[in-house]
C-alpha cells in the first residue's frame, strides 16, 4: 500500500513537474511563433515589397469589415505598408478562359505606379508567358504600355481588367493619384464598344493591328471577322477614331465618343481610300436567298457600325448577314430576314454549336430553336431566346448577332 | 448523411491512416495473421472511444483555456487510460496495452479530428473509418506478405525490407481510390 | 553507421513513421531531424536521471510522461525556430510523443548511467539524422526535382511525383533498410517489446 502511494505520489510529482516545464517554454516560444505567424500571413505581401517593414489591413474579404469603397469582387485584399512604401492589393479573377481563379499580388508606390507583381495562381489551359505580368510594371492607372497577348486573349484580359480594379479601388479611395490616358488609348479602348465587329460579346478585342502612314491616318485595326476596318489619325490637333464598314461607309469619332464625321473630311476621304481595294465582301445573297424564298439584291450599310457584314433586299423583307464571335473567337455566321415591321421572318445560324465535340451535354432541337425568333422585333426579343443550355459563348454570339441585325434594320429599312 | 459516409469511406480507403499517412505501419507488419479482427478491433474500440473523450476535452479545456502545449500531455492521457480500462476489462496481456499506447494511429486520430475542426459527428464517422482503414490495411498487408516466397528474396532485402517493400505494393493498391 | 546501433534495420524500421510521413521534402526532413534528437536525448537523459526513483510499477508511466514532454518541448522549439518545417510535418511531430523509436531508447537509457544515456541516445540520433535526410534529399529530388524547395530546371521533365506519396516513403524506406542490412551480418538482437524481423531469436 505504501509502495502505491508512493508510486503515486511520485507520478504526479513527475507530472506536475512535466508541466511546468511545459508552460515555461511555451511562455518562452509563444511570442516568437506569434511573430512567425504574422509574418507568414504577410509572406505574399513581401514577395513584391521585400523592404516593407510591417503592413495595415485596408481591407479584407474574409473580414466583413473595411474602410474602403468601391471594393470590385476581384479584390481579396488590400494593404498599406506602414513605412510609406505603398500599397499591396491581392486579386482573383474569374474572368480568364477556365473560369478558375487567376491570383496575383500587385505592389502600387505612393505616386499610383505599379511597383512589382507577382502571380501565385494561374489555373489556364495556355499560358501568356512570364514577361506579361511583368510588362505592368510602371504602369499607373492609364496603362497605355500594356496590351492584350494574341491568342490568350481571354486570360490576359482577366489579368487587365483585375489590375484595372486595383487601380479604380485605391483612386476611389484617394490613396493614390489617377494616371493620364492619352488620345491614343482612350480611342483604342473606344474602338470595342462602338465597333461589333472589333469585339466578342465580352468585349474582347478581335483585331489585326497594322501601321500605315498617310497625311492623317497612323495606325489601323482590321477586324477579325473581315467586318471592317478602324484607323487611329490625327487631323491637326484633334485625334479621331474612324469606322469604316463593308460598305465603305466612314464615321469619325473623337475621344468622348462623339460623332465628328463632318468635322474632318480629309480622314474621311484617306480612309476610304485606304479600304476601297481591301474591304472583304461577304456574299450572303445565295444564302439570304435560299433563306427568303425569292431574289435577293445587295444594299448599302451606309450608317452601320456593327458585326452586320452585308444587307440585302428580298422582296419587301431585308436580309442581313452577321458575323459575331463565337467558341474559340471563330466567327459564326448568322442570316436574318426582317420584314418591313422590324419583325423576324426567319433565321439561320451557317453552324450553331461550333466545334460541336466540345458539347456533349447540351440538347438543342435546332429548327424549333430557329423558330423560337420568328415573329420577335427589338422589343419583343430578349436573350434568353437565343440561350442555349450548355453553350454559352455560342448563346452570346447569336444574341450579339440578333441584336446587331435589329440595329442596322433600324438604320436602314426604320 | 452521404457525406459523412464519404467522409466514412474516405477515412478508410483515400486516407487510410496506415497505408496513405504511414502512422501505425509498424503495428500492421507485426500483426499475426490469426490475430487481426481482435487486434483490428481492439485499437478500434480504443480509438473511438479515445477521440470521443477528447473531443469536448479540446473544446471546453485545451481551446478555452488556452492549452495548447498540453494537448499532445491530455490526449495520450486519455489514450492510455482507454488503453488500460479496455486491456483490463477484455482481459488482454501487457504487451497488447504497450502495443496499442505506442500505436501512432490512436494519437495521430485525435490530432487529425482537431486539426480538421469537424463536427462531433463528423469526428465520430471520421474515426471509425480510419479504425476500419486499419483493419483494411492490416488485411492487405497479410494477403500480400502471404504470397511473398521468401527463398526468391534477395539477400539484403531478406527479413524486414521485403515486409515494408510489400507494403509499399499494398499502398499503391489504396492510391487507385485517391 | 552499423555500429552506431544494434539493430540498425529494426531501429529504422520503428521509425518507419516518422520517415514515411516526414520525408516528403528536406525540410520537413531537417524539422524531424531536430525534433528527434532533442526528444531522445532531453528524454533519455530524464530518465536516466530518475533511474533510482523509478519501480518497476511506475516506471512505463514515467517513460510516458517524459516522452510527452520532451517531445511537446521539441515541438514548440522546432515551431520557433523552424517554422517551415514544422508547418510541413507538424502532426508528425506531435505523433514523436507515442513513438516507438523514442520508447525503446527511452525504455533502454532509464537502466543506464547519465553519461551512457547521453552519448547512446546521440549516437541513435546520427543515425537516424543520416537516414531520414538521405531519404528526404532523394525523395524531394526525384519526387518534385527540387531541392529545400528550390526547383531544379532539368529535372522538370525526369521527375517521379508518386515518391512524393507514402508509397514513395515506404519504397525509399525499404531501399534504405535493405542497404543497411546488406551492410551487416544477419545478426538479430531483438527487442523484447516488438520483434519484426524474420531471424527467429527470442528477445534479450
Amino acid at each position: 500500500m505504501e509502495n502505491k502511494s508512493n508510486g503515486i505520489l511520485k507520478i504526479s510529482a513527475l507530472l506536475v513537474v512535466s508541466i511546468a516545464v511545459m508552460f515555461v517554454v511555451n511562455l518562452l516560444c509563444a511570442p516568437i511563433i506569434e511573430k512567425n505567424n504574422a509574418s507568414s500571413k504577410f509572406e505574399p505581401l513581401l514577395q513584391v515589397m521585400p523592404e516593407a517593414k510591417d503592413f495595415e489591413v485596408l481591407y479584407d474579404v474574409a473580414d466583413g469589415q473595411s474602410t474602403l469603397t468601391d471594393v470590385s469582387d476581384k479584390i481579396v485584399a488590400v494593404y498599406k505598408e506602414t513605412s510609406g512604401l505603398g500599397y499591396v492589393v491581392l486579386l482573383s479573377t474569374t474572368e480568364g478562359f477556365t473560369h478558375e481563379p487567376i491570383t496575383f499580388t500587385l505592389a502600387f508606390s505612393n505616386e499610383g505606379v505599379i511597383t512589382n507583381v507577382a502571380l501565385t495562381s494561374y489555373p489556364e489551359s495556355r499560358d501568356f508567358g512570364k514577361d506579361y505580368p511583368a510588362s505592368y510594371i510602371g504602369s499607373d492607372s492609364a496603362m497605355a504600355n500594356v496590351s492584350l497577348v494574341a491568342g490568350v486573349t481571354y486570360s490576359s484580359s482577366a489579368f487587365k481588367n483585375a489590375t484595372s480594379d486595383a487601380f479604380n479601388v485605391l483612386i476611389a479611395n484617394d490613396l493614390i493619384k489617377a494616371g493620364q490616358k492619352g488620345a491614343d488609348q482612350i480611342l483604342t479602348e473606344l474602338l470595342p464598344t462602338v465597333f461589333g465587329s472589333m469585339a466578342t460579346p465580352t468585349g474582347v478585342s478581335q483585331y489585326e493591328e497594322f501601321e500605315l502612314s498617310t497625311s492623317t491616318l497612323y495606325k489601323g485595326f482590321k477586324a477579325l471577322n473581315d467586318g471592317g476596318f478602324a484607323f487611329l489619325a490625327k487631323d491637326g490637333d484633334t485625334s479621331v477614331l474612324a469606322l469604316v464598314n463593308t460598305s465603305n461607309d466612314v464615321k469619325l469619332l473623337d475621344v468622348e465618343g462623339n460623332d465628328v464625321t463632318d468635322a474632318h473630311p480629309t480622314v474621311v476621304s484617306e480612309a476610304k481610300n485606304y479600304c476601297a481595294d481591301k474591304l472583304v465582301l461577304t456574299d450572303g445573297s445565295k444564302a439570304i436567298s435560299k433563306l427568303a424564298g425569292s431574289t435577293a439584291e445587295q444594299i448599302s450599310l451606309n450608317g452601320v457600325f456593327n458585326s452586320v457584314v452585308s444587307a440585302y433586299k428580298v422582296g419587301n423583307n431585308y436580309g442581313f448577314v452577321v458575323k459575331t464571335y463565337g467558341y474559340g473567337n471563330e466567327a459564326m455566321t448568322s442570316y436574318f430576314i426582317i420584314d418591313n415591321s422590324g419583325k423576324i421572318v426567319k433565321m439561320k445560324v451557317a453552324e450553331i454549336i461550333l466545334h460541336s465535340d466540345f458539347f456533349d451535354d447540351y440538347t438543342l432541337d435546332e429548327s424549333s430553336y430557329l423558330a423560337g425568333f420568328a415573329g420577335l422585333d427589338n422589343g419583343s426579343y430578349t436573350s434568353e431566346v437565343s440561350l442555349i443550355s450548355g453553350a454559352t459563348v455560342s448563346s452570346n454570339a447569336i444574341d450579339m448577332a440578333a441584336k446587331a441585325a435589329f440595329e442596322a434594320f433600324a438604320v436602314i429599312g426604320g | 448523411m452521404s457525406e459523412l459516409l464519404t467522409l466514412l469511406v474516405g477515412c478508410a480507403l483515400a486516407n487510410n491512416i496506415v497505408l496513405t499517412k504511414g502512422f501505425s505501419s509498424v503495428n500492421c507488419l507485426s500483426v499475426d495473421s490469426k490475430k487481426i479482427l481482435r487486434t483490428g478491433l481492439f485499437i478500434g474500440l480504443v480509438m473511438v472511444v479515445s477521440s470521443v473523450i477528447c473531443f469536448p476535452l479540446q473544446q471546453y479545456v485545451i481551446a478555452k483555456f488556452n492549452l495548447s502545449y498540453l494537448q499532445n500531455l491530455i490526449y495520450v492521457a486519455v489514450i492510455v487510460a482507454v488503453s488500460a480500462i479496455c486491456t483490463v476489462a477484455l482481459k488482454r496481456c501487457k504487451r497488447t496495452f504497450i502495443l496499442t499506447v505506442f500505436n501512432s494511429a490512436l494519437l495521430a486520430c485525435c490530432l487529425l479530428n482537431t486539426a480538421n475542426a469537424y463536427t462531433f459527428v463528423e469526428m465520430l464517422f471520421a474515426t471509425v473509418g480510419t479504425a476500419l482503414g486499419l483493419l483494411v490495411s492490416m488485411y492487405l498487408y497479410n494477403g500480400a506478405i502471404s504470397r511473398v516466397r521468401e527463398d526468391a528474396v534477395v539477400g539484403c532485402f531478406k527479413g524486414l525490407p521485403i515486409k515494408v517493400l510489400t507494403l509499399a505494393i499494398v499502398v499503391l493498391s489504396i492510391m487507385a481510390f485517391k | 553507421m552499423c555500429k552506431l546501433v544494434k539493430n540498425p534495420v529494426v531501429t529504422l524500421l520503428l521509425a518507419a513513421v516518422l520517415v514515411v510521413g516526414c520525408t516528403a521534402t528536406l525540410k520537413g526532413s531537417i524539422a524531424l531531424v531536430v525534433s528527434l534528437l532533442i526528444t531522445l536525448v532531453l528524454s533519455a537523459v530524464v530518465l536516466s536521471g530518475l533511474n533510482k526513483l523509478l519501480t518497476k510499477d511506475i516506471r512505463l508511466l514515467a517513460i510516458i510522461i517524459v516522452m510527452v514532454t520532451s517531445s511537446t518541448v521539441a515541438c514548440l522549439l522546432v515551431n520557433s525556430f523552424l517554422p517551415a518545417g514544422y508547418k510541413l510535418v507538424s502532426t508528425y511531430l506531435a505523433v514523436l510523443a507515442v513513438d516507438l523509436a523514442v520508447f525503446v531508447n527511452a525504455r533502454n537509457s532509464s537502466k543506464l548511467p547519465v553519461s551512457e544515456a547521453l552519448v547512446n541516445s546521440f549516437k541513435l540520433a546520427i543515425y537516424y539524422a543520416v537516414c531520414i535526410l538521405v531519404v528526404g534529399f532523394v525523395r524531394e529530388l526525384l519526387g518534385s526535382g527540387s531541392v529545400y524547395g528550390y526547383s531544379l530546371g532539368f529535372m522538370e521533365n525526369i521527375k517521379i511525383s508518386l515518391l512524393q506519396t507514402s508509397f514513395g516513403g515506404y519504397l525509399l524506406l525499404a531501399f534504405a533498410m535493405a542497404a543497411v542490412n546488406g551492410k551487416q551480418q544477419s545478426q538479430c538482437v531483438c527487442d523484447e517489446v516488438f520483434c519484426g524481423c524474420s531471424c527467429g531469436k527470442e528477445g534479450e
